[in-house]
């Protein structure tokens, strides 16, 4: 008895987490079948939501008459996508590789060297990452005026760079490595700066990667900073083509935000588990 | 296995990353294919000139009209419209056989009214006498009458006087007295009766005493008469021509009316330009000309087969009657220039005003009432520079075939104006420049 | 044998001392090129900032502490803080709960996995198309209504729904669906890895002592998470911040009262160039949340011990 209603609580979780994870999907199902739709029966769905009237939106997860001419157009007409495409790339991995090089070092040092005053600095850190970016707007606009970075890339990348996010992340990575290895390395007779690179590094890999893909995901996606600091649109990323097509292009929307999930979905699955990983780290006992 | 996995999707990422860099460069050149190519020019100061051309043809000052008898037959016609003839040439020959024809018509019907006439003497003859005896006898009847009736009326008075005297013997016996009213009735009525009667028979004496009516006929017989005798010594004197008609003086024939073998109608047979007024040249000229042109205007004029041009001035413009809008203008030449017929080509350049701002007619476009002109502008866009089209207002101050002239305000002398594009364009389009 | 053994009393703290000092020197090394960064992109714009929140906006006089008199008398800032403060306060326990359950779940099941993958999924979505999907389902005439709608007219218990949710007060509760909806699998994953966590033989034991299901959970599972329940809190805190994206790109910048957030007010604020208000409040925002955090480190830190 007591095996059967476990089987059967047993299925039913998985149903219902089964059911719940479908609702979680639909909205990229939603996508994906949008953007196989032409402009009329786009139209035709969508015309509800426009006019005051009083029917509902319609929709079709299989489109009645499915094209690719979104696709087309857009990947092969619209080359200022892809200058927005490789704006986003840049900024992105400009962004990802100074946050290797700043950031990991500090989490290191936070990690392993306990000095007085680190908790303080910690706790510095943690209320920075988790100012929203309004409250510095004004003040950040001003320097990078000063500094003459105002509408450049630049602008973007350097205050990215040095966000402390990645430190809290990479923090948890190198926490989980037992100090007695470096003490037995020190010991060994290896200086500071080996043991960083030779065993921090590789053992602290999962909490890099995850501070990489978390921090691709974010970036691929950030908004504030571009609308303020850059005003030539040539220089936008991908994250602000999209609020920029209107309802009537629906179909061109659609088709955008599935290319834009793509690499965001490429890194997602690729760094999955190192995702998983560093964020258990992270959690860990400080 | 994990490892494989990563591996290929570590391949399929950067699969994924090729093939953007791909569409990247694919899509930018199918882009800037798609983009029209425009040519542009800036406006430039200039005179706006108008210059009226057009052609016309000499026609004669005036013209005289060639008759001739009217219903004589044409045998020939010796000339053709245009042809310059002198005074004597022959112009046409009647048909001489018709001729002769008519002339025995003409003859018949003369001898006709003739008899006629003489009929009509005759009958004037014996009406005369009708008359003469009718008098005579309304004269007899009258004097017998008025004796009859006389002597009526001296019976009727004798009656009263006798009826008076037994009235007055027999003293006022009614039948008396009734005889006597009677009897003096019966004068009065042989009075009245008697003075009828003559009254009647003066009437008849003088009825009789009346003219004849007038007698109109052997008036119009004896005009008929006269007027065929006209016709015939015209025909004779035809004939004696031998049927030929001349020209009365030199000049161009501008008209002929009739061919061979009609009969000459009632009006001119053909035209001759009357010499002795200058020729014109006539031309049509349209309503867009018309502005440019006015009476009075000096214009210089090209004759055909003359190579000096000469200056003249429009002395006649109006609306014409064959062309719609059009107008026609003579233009008086100079007296023995000029053969009717000719072309010339008359030419008027008004210089008209400097502009500042113009631009060929090729890039002015009309919608409704509006005119406008596309303007090359630049902006920033997401690949850069890029040029745009704007459509733009202009109001046209003046224009002719080679330049349009633009109000100032609209545009300036920079900007940048699309004379020709390889695809239609409109405005918000963005375009590629050709320097 | 350790060194530091071998040596007399007095070269054994000197030996200590110096590895301080070289644990200080080694640490600032590696500090030093973030915390340069911050500085000059950080503290020193909030340096700025701080100066600022005591003077007025385009002239720069000095104002004393009128700015903080103002903000707190300003009635959007009032409704921003209030906002957020509750947003925070509904979000972070609902997406700690919800997320612990359905780990609990998961950690039943073998074909986790996939399971897992399906609920991260969210996160890699970019906000931009998140926000179109949102606009298809919670417009007026939207997925949601025709739903409810279609429900309604199967059980005859009302007639059509036609809820304005984004325009309304019901914004509010989009905005938390639409946190939890990108956050869960995040959260999940912490909850899952902290359960993963506890030994197994604790449990075993606790079980062969005859603890029922939900007594192991009271008094073993809970105890052991709350490293995790720190980070999960911190992260869920930062992410509660970022759901003013989804917010300005669904409503724009001047959305319901129910969802008028801070970052609306600093926004509004920096287009209509009043900096003084801004600086003040980012003054107290900062502090505030500094003040939260080391509350949170010593309660944590209490906890540990």
């Amino acid at each position: 008895m007591q095996k059967v209603w476990k089987l059967f609580m047993k299925g039913f979780i998985f149903c219902f987490l089964l059911l719940l994870g479908l609702t979680v999907i639909m909205p990229v199902l939603l996508l994906m079948s949008g953007s196989l739709m032409d402009t009329w029966e786009l139209k035709g769905y969508l015309s509800a939501v426009f006019t005051d009237g009083e029917s509902f939106i319609g929709w079709r997860l299989i489109p009645e008459f499915p094209t690719f001419a979104n696709y087309g157009k857009l990947l092969f007409e619209t080359p200022q996508f892809f200058v927005l495409f490789w704006n986003s790339m840049k900024l992105v991995c400009g962004i990802l590789a100074g946050q290797l090089f700043i950031a990991v070092p500090a989490a290191w040092a936070f990690a392993v060297y306990q000095v007085k005053g680190s908790r303080v600095l910690f706790a510095l850190y943690v209320v920075l990452m988790l100012l929203p970016f309004q409250v510095t707007m004004l003040s950040s606009y001003l320097i990078l005026n000063e500094l003459l970075l105002l509408n450049t890339h630049k602008a973007i990348i350097l205050p990215a760079v040095f966000s402390t996010f990645p430190v809290f992340l990479s923090y948890g990575g190198f926490r989980s490595i037992p100090p007695q290895l470096l003490e037995a390395a020190r010991i060994d007779g290896a200086g500071e700066l080996t043991i960083f690179l030779r065993l921090g590094l590789p053992l602290g890999k999962s909490g890099l990667l995850s501070a990489v893909v978390l921090g691709f995901l974010e970036y691929w996606n950030m908004m504030e900073q571009p609308m303020t600091f850059l005003e030539d649109k040539s220089l936008w990323p991908l994250s602000l083509y999209l609020p920029e097509i209107t309802w009537a292009q629906a179909g061109h929307a659609f088709s955008a935000s599935v290319i834009t999930l793509i690499p965001a979905v490429f890194v997602f699955v690729l760094g999955q588990d190192y995702l998983e990983q560093g964020i258990i780290y992270s959690g860990l006992k400080e | 296995m994990k490892s494989q996995k990563m591996k290929k999707l570590l391949i399929g990422f950067a699969v994924f990353m090729v093939f953007m860099l791909a569409c990247t460069l694919v899509s930018k050149s199918i882009y800037a294919y798609s983009l029209p190519m425009v040519s542009t020019i800036v406006p430039e100061s200039k005179y706006v000139e108008h210059i009226v051309e057009t052609e016309g043809i000499i026609v004669a000052g005036g013209e005289k009209p060639v008759t001739c008898l009217p219903g004589l037959r044409i045998d020939s016609i010796q000339v053709h419209v245009g042809d310059r003839v002198e005074e004597g040439d022959v112009l046409f020959r009647i048909d001489m056989e018709d001729l002769e024809q008519l002339i025995g018509e003409k003859r018949e019907e003369i001898s006709k009214v003739s008899l006629n006439i003489d009929t009509i003497l005759e009958n004037q003859e014996i009406a005369q006498q009708k008359r003469d005896l009718e008098l005579a006898r309304a004269r007899e009847d009258y004097d017998i009458t008025a004796r009859l009736k006389d002597t009526e009326v001296g019976r009727a008075a004798e009656n009263y006087v006798q009826a008076e005297k037994d009235v007055q013997e027999n003293g006022g016996d009614e039948e008396l007295r009734d005889a006597l009213q009677s009897a003096a009735y019966g004068e009065a009525d042989a009075k009245a009766e008697r003075d009828e009667a003559v009254k009647q028979a003066g009437r008849r004496v003088e009825d009789a005493l009346l003219p004849d009516t007038a007698a109109s006929d052997l008036e119009m017989a004896r005009l008929e008469m006269a007027d065929l005798q006209d016709s015939l010594n015209a025909l004779q004197k035809i004939k004696e021509g031998e049927g030929v008609a001349a020209a009365p003086s030199g000049g161009v024939v501008t008209e002929i009316f009739i061919g061979v073998g009609d009969r000459v109608p009632d009006t001119a047979v053909l035209l001759i330009s009357d010499e002795s007024l200058p020729c014109q040249l006539k031309v049509t000229i349209t309503k867009d000309q018309k502005k440019y042109i006015s009476l009075g205007d000096q214009v210089s004029v090209k004759l055909v087969g003359k190579s000096k041009e000469l200056e003249a001035t429009i002395d006649y413009l109006a609306e014409s009657k064959s062309v719609p809008e059009g107008f026609a203008a003579l233009i008086n030449l100079p007296e023995n220039t000029g053969v009717p017929g000719v072309e010339g080509i008359i030419s008027r350049s008004e210089p008209g005003e400097k502009y500042k701002l113009c631009i060929p007619p090729t890039a002015l476009y009309k919608k409704d009432d509006r005119y406008y002109v596309y303007v090359l502008k630049e902006r920033e866009g997401i690949l850069g520079e890029e040029y745009y089209v704007e459509e733009v207002n202009v109001k046209v101050l003046d224009q002719n075939d080679n330049w349009a002239a633009i109000e100032e305000g609209a545009l300036d002398q920079e900007s940048r104006i699309i004379t020709s594009s390889t695809k239609e364009v409109s405005k918000g389009d963005v375009v590629r420049w050709e320097q | 044998m350790p060194l530091s053994k071998s040596l007399p009393f007095i070269w054994r703290n000197n030996r200590e001392s110096i590895m301080l000092k070289r644990k200080r020197k080694f640490f600032c090394l590696f500090m030093l090129p973030s915390f340069l960064g911050i500085a000059i992109f950080v503290l020193l714009p909030f340096m700025d900032v701080v100066k600022r929140s005591f003077t007025t906006a385009i002239t720069g006089q000095f104002n004393g502490v009128k700015n903080y008199q103002t903000i707190f008398h300003n009635q959007a800032f009032r409704l921003a803080v209030g906002n957020t403060l509750k947003f925070t306060l509904v979000c972070i326990p609902l997406l700690v709960f919800i997320g612990f359950v359905i780990a609990l779940f998961l950690s039943r099941i073998k074909s986790r996995e996939m399971m897992k993958s399906i609920y991260l999924f969210p996160l890699a979505m970019p906000t931009a198309t998140i926000v179109i999907v949102w606009k298809m389902i919670f417009y007026r005439q939207g997925f949601l209504n025709m739903i409810l709608t279609k429900m309604g007219e199967w059980t005859h218990l009302w007639s059509e729904v036609h809820i304005d949710y984004l325009g309304s007060s019901a914004a509010f509760w989009v905005l938390v669906g639409s946190y939890i909806w990108k956050n869960t699998g995040y959260t999940v994953i912490l909850w899952l890895a902290g359960l993963m966590g506890i030994p197994s033989e604790l449990l075993e034991a606790a079980r062969v002592d005859g603890a029922g299901r939900w007594q192991r959970i009271r008094y073993i599972v809970l105890p052991n998470l709350k490293g995790s329940l720190y980070t999960i809190v911190i992260l869920s805190f930062l992410n509660s911040f970022k759901i003013y994206r989804e917010a300005y790109l669904t409503t724009g910048a001047y959305p319901d009262k129910s969802i008028y957030l801070l970052q609306h007010l600093f926004n509004n604020w920096f287009t209509n160039l009043e900096f003084d208000k801004m600086a003040a409040a980012a003054v107290c925002t900062g502090g505030f949340l500094m003040a939260v955090i080391l509350v949170l480190q010593a309660l944590w830190d209490k906890n540990e011990i």
